[in-house]
């Protein structure tokens, strides 16, 4: 129901759309509205306004071109920005409004010249290349510093849509010329497009080298710094991020001089001076560490700006200091606490980075502001997580952290109790001796959780810890009653988990409440061995049952399931394994992935920090990429398309098979009709008149057929006999027989038919003789269907 | 760089977009947005996220996601800062940035966008330069000469024509936002200061302005000072920790002798950011005692102190104390102000207005409860929110000394220094209500 709303939705909102569109023409046709300048412009608006929600304006390109001349400003933006919109889909039509963008070239106006330019040089059409390269080059030596710093950017679109004439006007060496523009918005603008042809190391042109990247060229932009707008510094000093120091002095002085700009309040430019420092710090660990504590200040205040975007990239960064630096950020815990208006994200994003730098000094505020968020619905989950998280690391905590998980578990909300739960069982997983101050208020209760997980790590507590709470059996009581019916369901591959925890735990309790456990572990094995299909549960229940049932079985089993050394114990090796996995989550990286975070390291400052994935991982050359997935949603349509046709021929087939059956029963049935009484049954006919039949009439039909049994004379005598026509000879032997057959049809024509059966080339021949062709066709075939069947 | 920019309603339906570079089908940013963020699991969504190698960046201002998109690996920071900034612009055209005055003025945004983003790099941001490129009402070219946004080597302020007040004066104000957060027993867990110097230059031709600030102020260079901090307690100096300049300070100049000068941009903009994140005194000391008559009845009874000096006074005072969910038939006493039960925040708004410094004031509720609830007293009660606004006054006691101008043509502006303290997120905890059994 729901579907077939929306479909129609979707219909209408088409409608009108097209309405839109056709009323909006008439408007622009109308030349009594559009005297009114006021009209005009809200018709313009409109139409980008439509064209801004995505919808297609681009049937109005004729009719916005007859626009184009208008001499107001506003009006002019407007329709610019149509016609650079939607030139590349009317290709053709594109060079009608070239005429209107050369003539504002030549206006005396720079902002008009410039706003001719930048539209000139977005068009993307390739058959307008001609018109529109000439223009750029001349913009590049504008007297207007405005033009100028729009043809440099022009000339990096042309890279994209025209590269023949990108080399050939050697707009390259342009752009390094103009980089020492008098103009900074000039110079920064060639500084941005270099940066950007410089990226694409493998596809730049063979002229691009580093060695365009000279000492004097960024003391020259170095030396100018001040005169850049913040966007153009940042671009400069990506551009110095590229250039190696040639000694350590020039280093220095470089970072002396950068020094300042920390002190921006554009927190990109602070990044951007943070990444050269990084950069050319990164073989002197000493000064990389001096960097990232410069780094330190700058960082905190983005958390703490007020805008949760910012926070959530500066804590990423603060992430991949911690992880380089362990310790940075340690005094500044307070910074990472909840604002009550943080997104969600960002609170995720502080609860990891207090994981971080929880330490023995911190770790009592920490905790204690954890526990105030712990009510939080929807992060208070990953609250607790976090609690346990500073258990693991800090042993001295696990006083306050028993009592915070006593009174989450007292809370009703699913998640966190869960996640409490959870808790418990790493911590003691990690510290078992720990048991004193987490187990008691296991027996205080009859939880009951709905995750899996947090099912199985109440039945771990209450196995593993069981001797300790006097109520534990009857804690797993209501547990081991409910296996028969999960059991039973219809997919019980869910409850594995729970089924092994329970047998686990059951036995170990066993040996330690023997009493009372008896008929729990007797009920828990009988359900599982009796109903539980082949797999992992059933078979440990069996190993568990006939360990018991051996004549030793008792003390093995405790061996095994209840050691009293605990270093012995095979299953205490087990969980010493799972100790290490606990252990390893401590650490920040696992070895493995140390060289891809070097390469991220490598990346500080960009979206590798953020993702903390090297840019190869995410990033494609942006050419291939379009490329690829437009093969591969061609090969998906291709695909889409070949199984409709070969579900429609499929259905074809099918509905034609259907016909053609029907056809056929129609005809059999028609044909039964008419030739129910061809043959007459048994008509009489002796040798000699056979004889002398097969003599005068005519070889009417042959039929073969492969035998699939040996032959057996007999039998086929009787089917004959039991058959309508007449035996009239049979002779020979299982390896060579012949017969002859005699039939005569209600129409009075006669039949004979001399049939072999050779059971060395196992193939069993008729002839017929017979004036009616069809007729000695059908009866061959009868006989050798009578004979096979 | 990016590949487009969009301007997003509630919905993620687009308001705003506009494509620069015609890299990246447009078709879908929309649709992916609604999908990877608005309608994705809370515990999921992510500011930044990457969908077929395209990655989105998002910025929420009110009603409207702000979305800029591209490919490859982009400076993150230089597009989120792209994304506030703008913003900041359009609330100097629209006063308000809102669904509604963004499309009132859908044809100034477009403009406004032109001029500060070409291919995807950020080009002139600077309010009061972008004045000069950009129409506020459609005008014929032949009444206005349309002039380039200035290129020059100050960007932030148009030299040619020369700006021109009849009355020239500068308003400088320092407001300071705090943010507390405070235990129930008093004892601050973390407090910071956000500091800013706000101006606005009215201001003729290109004036050179000082500003001094007072003499105790001792900029904190984190590596460069080896000062023992119980000296500087002792000094009494005032600790930012963190300073940062609109691009029109002479940043070379303040390293080297610590004063800062500017040629300001025209009208309002932030000169100087700062903070402090040195543990303060409270301003505001709160008790709160709680009883849960369970079953009748809620009451509470809040006190709160006011700590800085006497002279000064609260502009505005107002307290958001939470109480249970499904209280009833409220009724207030106070000392001072009004209260009023806001049932949809499950909290009352205690109104004090103007308060003088060290004085107390007090609040009694009464509620009534259900006889049977549902939902149980938990182990953490919500804190409560103060927020309040004291003119002419500083917590951290920065100072203006002076604020000259120069100008070539020698005319004498008159500058206006004014203070402001005002609450950020200033939260008290309490503790949970004491429960009493009928």
């Amino acid at each position: 129901m729901a579907y077939r709303a929306e479909e129609k939705d979707s219909k209408s909102a088409v409608q009108i759309t097209k309405g839109e569109v056709t009323a909006i023409r008439a408007i622009l046709k109308d030349s009594e509205i559009m005297r009114n300048p006021k009209q005009r412009q809200h018709t313009f608006s409109r139409v980008m306004f439509y064209v801004s929600q995505g919808i297609n304006m681009s049937p109005l390109f004729s009719d916005m071109i007859i626009h184009a001349a208008t001499k107001d400003f506003v009006e002019k933006k407007l329709i610019y920005q149509y016609l650079t919109y939607y030139a590349p889909s009317n290709e053709d039509k594109a060079l009608l409004c070239i005429n209107t963008f050369q003539k504002d070239f030549q206006s005396n106006n720079p902002q008009i010249r410039g706003l001719a330019l930048k539209s000139l040089s977005s068009l993307r059409v390739q058959s307008l290349n001609e018109y529109i390269i000439p223009c750029i080059t001349a913009g590049l030596t504008d007297m207007s510093p405005y033009v100028r710093s729009v043809a440099v950017i022009a000339c990096l679109k042309t890279f994209y849509f025209a590269r023949d004439f990108f080399d050939e006007q050697k707009y390259l060496e342009k752009l390094f010329e103009m980089a020492r523009d008098s103009d900074p918005t000039v110079s920064g603008n060639c500084i941005s497009a270099l940066n950007e042809l410089l990226g694409f190391t493998t596809s730049a042109p063979t002229t691009l080298s580093s060695q365009h990247i000279t000492k004097s060229l960024i003391i020259y932009l170095l030396g100018r710094l001040d005169s850049y707008n913040e966007w153009h510094m940042q671009a400069v000093l990506r551009f110095v991020k590229r250039y190696k120091p040639t000694s350590e002095d020039e280093m220095f002085d470089i970072m002396n001089l950068l020094d300042i700009y920390f002190r921006s309040n554009n927190a990109g430019l602070v990044i951007a001076v943070a990444e050269i420092f990084l950069e050319y710090s990164s073989t002197d660990s000493q000064l990389s560490n001096a960097v990232i504590k410069r780094l330190v200040d700058p960082l905190i205040t983005m958390v703490i700006s007020g805008n949760p975007e910012v926070a959530f990239v500066a804590i990423k960064f603060i992430l991949s200091f911690e992880h380089r630096l362990p310790g940075s950020f340690v005094k500044h815990h307070q910074v990472f606490y909840f604002k009550w208006n943080d997104p969600v994200y960002l609170k995720q994003a502080k609860l990891t980075i207090l994981r971080e730098i929880v330490n023995e000094q911190n770790w009592r505020p920490i905790l204690q502001e954890l526990e105030q968020y712990s009510i939080d619905a929807l992060v208070g989950a990953q609250v607790i997580d976090t609690i346990g998280f500073v258990g693991i690391k800090i042993p001295d905590s696990f006083g306050v952290i028993s009592r915070i998980i006593t009174d989450t578990l007292q809370f009703e909300q699913q998640s966190t109790t869960s996640a409490a739960i959870i808790t418990v069982r790493d911590i003691l997983r990690r510290y078992p001796s720990a048991y004193p101050q987490f187990i008691p208020l296991i027996g205080q209760h009859f939880y009951s959780f709905e995750t899996n997980e947090a099912k199985c790590a109440l039945i771990f507590l209450i196995g593993h810890f069981g001797e300790h709470i006097p109520s534990s059996p009857y804690l797993l009581e209501p547990f081991v009653e409910r296996v028969a019916d999960e059991l039973s369901e219809a997919n019980p591959l869910p409850f594995v988990d729970i089924h092994i925890s329970l047998l686990n735990a059951t036995t170990r309790l066993f040996f330690f409440r023997p009493k009372e456990v008896q008929p729990l572990l007797g009920k828990l094995l009988g359900d599982i061995i009796s109903t539980a299909a082949q797999g992992v549960v059933r078979d440990s229940a069996l190993v568990v049952y006939r360990m018991l049932s051996q004549p030793d079985g008792y003390a093995k089993t405790q061996s095994v399931f209840a050691p009293d050394s605990i270093a012995e114990s095979r299953f205490q090796r087990m969980l010493s394994g799972e100790e290490e996995g606990v252990a390893l989550i401590g650490a920040s990286f696992a070895e493995e992935e140390a060289g891809t975070q070097d390469e991220v390291w490598r990346e500080w400052g960009s979206l590798s920090t953020v993702y903390n994935h090297p840019e190869d991982y995410f990033t494609r050359p942006p050419v291939l990429s379009v490329l690829f997935n437009r093969q591969l949603r061609q090969a998906e349509k291709e695909a889409t398309v070949r199984r409709e046709h070969e579900e429609r021929a499929k259905r074809e087939q099918a509905e034609k098979d259907r016909v053609e059956q029907e056809e056929l029963a129609r005809r059999l049935a028609e044909q039964a009709l008419v030739s129910e009484p061809q043959f007459l049954r048994k008509a009489a006919c002796s040798p000699q008149d056979f004889q002398r039949l097969w003599k005068e009439l005519p070889e009417a039909a042959s039929e073969e057929l492969p035998l699939s049994d040996p032959i057996d004379v007999a039998e086929w005598k009787g089917k004959v006999d039991r058959s309508e026509f007449t035996l009239i000879a049979c002779g020979g032997n299982a390896q060579n027989l012949k017969m002859f057959i005699y039939g005569k049809s209600s129409s009075a024509d006669v039949v004979l038919a001399d049939v072999r059966g050779n059971g060395q080339t196992e193939m069993l021949t008729c002839t017929v003789h017979s004036k009616n062709e069809d007729l000695a066709s059908q009866f061959a075939m009868s006989i050798l269907t009578i004979l096979t069947d | 760089m990016l590949s487009a920019l969009f301007i997003l309603d509630e919905t993620g339906k687009p308001i705003i977009s506009r494509d620069f570079r015609g890299d990246i089908p447009l078709k879908h940013i929309s649709r992916n947005f609604i999908n990877n963020f608005l309608e994705e699991d809370d515990n999921l969504v992510k500011p930044i996220f990457i969908v077929d190698s395209i990655t989105y960046v998002t910025h929420k201002h009110g009603d409207l996601y702000l979305l800029a998109v591209g490919r490859g690996n982009m400076n993150v920071t230089t597009a989120m800062v792209m994304l506030g900034k703008l913003v900041d612009v359009f609330k100097t055209y629209f006063e308000t940035v809102s669904e509604e005055s963004i499309k009132d003025n859908f044809a100034l945004a477009l403009e406004l966008l032109d001029e500060m983003v070409d291919f995807g790099y950020a080009q002139v941001y600077d309010p009061s330069a972008l004045k000069t490129a950009v129409f506020q009402q459609s005008r014929r070219l032949t009444n206005v000469r349309a002039m380039p946004p200035p290129t020059g080597a100050v960007s932030w302020r148009q030299s040619v024509p020369p700006i021109y007040y009849e009355e020239n004066k500068v308003f400088c104000s320092v407001v300071e936002n705090i943010n507390y957060l405070v235990a129930a027993n008093g004892t601050v867990i973390s407090s910071e200061i956000k500091g800013s110097i706000q101006m606005d230059s009215q201001l003729s031709g290109m004036p050179e302005l000082h500003l001094g600030l007072n003499d105790k102020l001792a900029f904190h260079q984190s590596s460069a000072s080896g000062m023992d901090p119980n000296t500087q307690a002792a000094n009494r100096t005032i600790d930012l920790e963190d300073v940062h300049f609109h691009q029109c300070v002479r940043l070379s100049k303040f390293d080297t002798n610590r004063t800062i000068s500017f040629i300001p941009a025209d009208g309002k903009f932030e000169l100087m950011s700062y903070r402090m994140g040195k543990l303060l005194k409270p301003l505001f000391s709160v008790t709160s005692q709680s009883y849960e008559f369970e079953g009748s009845r809620f009451e509470t009874t809040i006190h709160v102190t006011t700590n800085f000096k006497q002279k000064s006074m609260t502009k505005t005072l107002s307290l958001l104390i939470p109480v249970p969910s499904d209280v009833d038939t409220p009724s207030f006493e106070t000392t001072i102000g009004v209260c009023q039960y806001k049932p949809e925040l499950n909290c009352i708004k205690w109104s004090l207005g103007q308060v003088n410094g060290k004085k107390t004031c007090a609040m009694r509720a009464q509620m009534g409860l259900p006889t049977m609830s549902s939902s149980k007293p938990s182990a953490v009660a919500p804190p409560i929110k103060i927020m309040f606004e004291i003119p002419l006054f500083t917590v951290s006691g920065i100072h203006v000394r002076h604020l000259t101008i120069n100008e070539s043509s020698g005319y004498t502006g008159i500058p206006y220094i004014n203070y402001k303290t005002q609450s950020g997120e200033y939260l008290v905890r309490q503790d949970p209500p004491k429960i009493i059994k009928p």
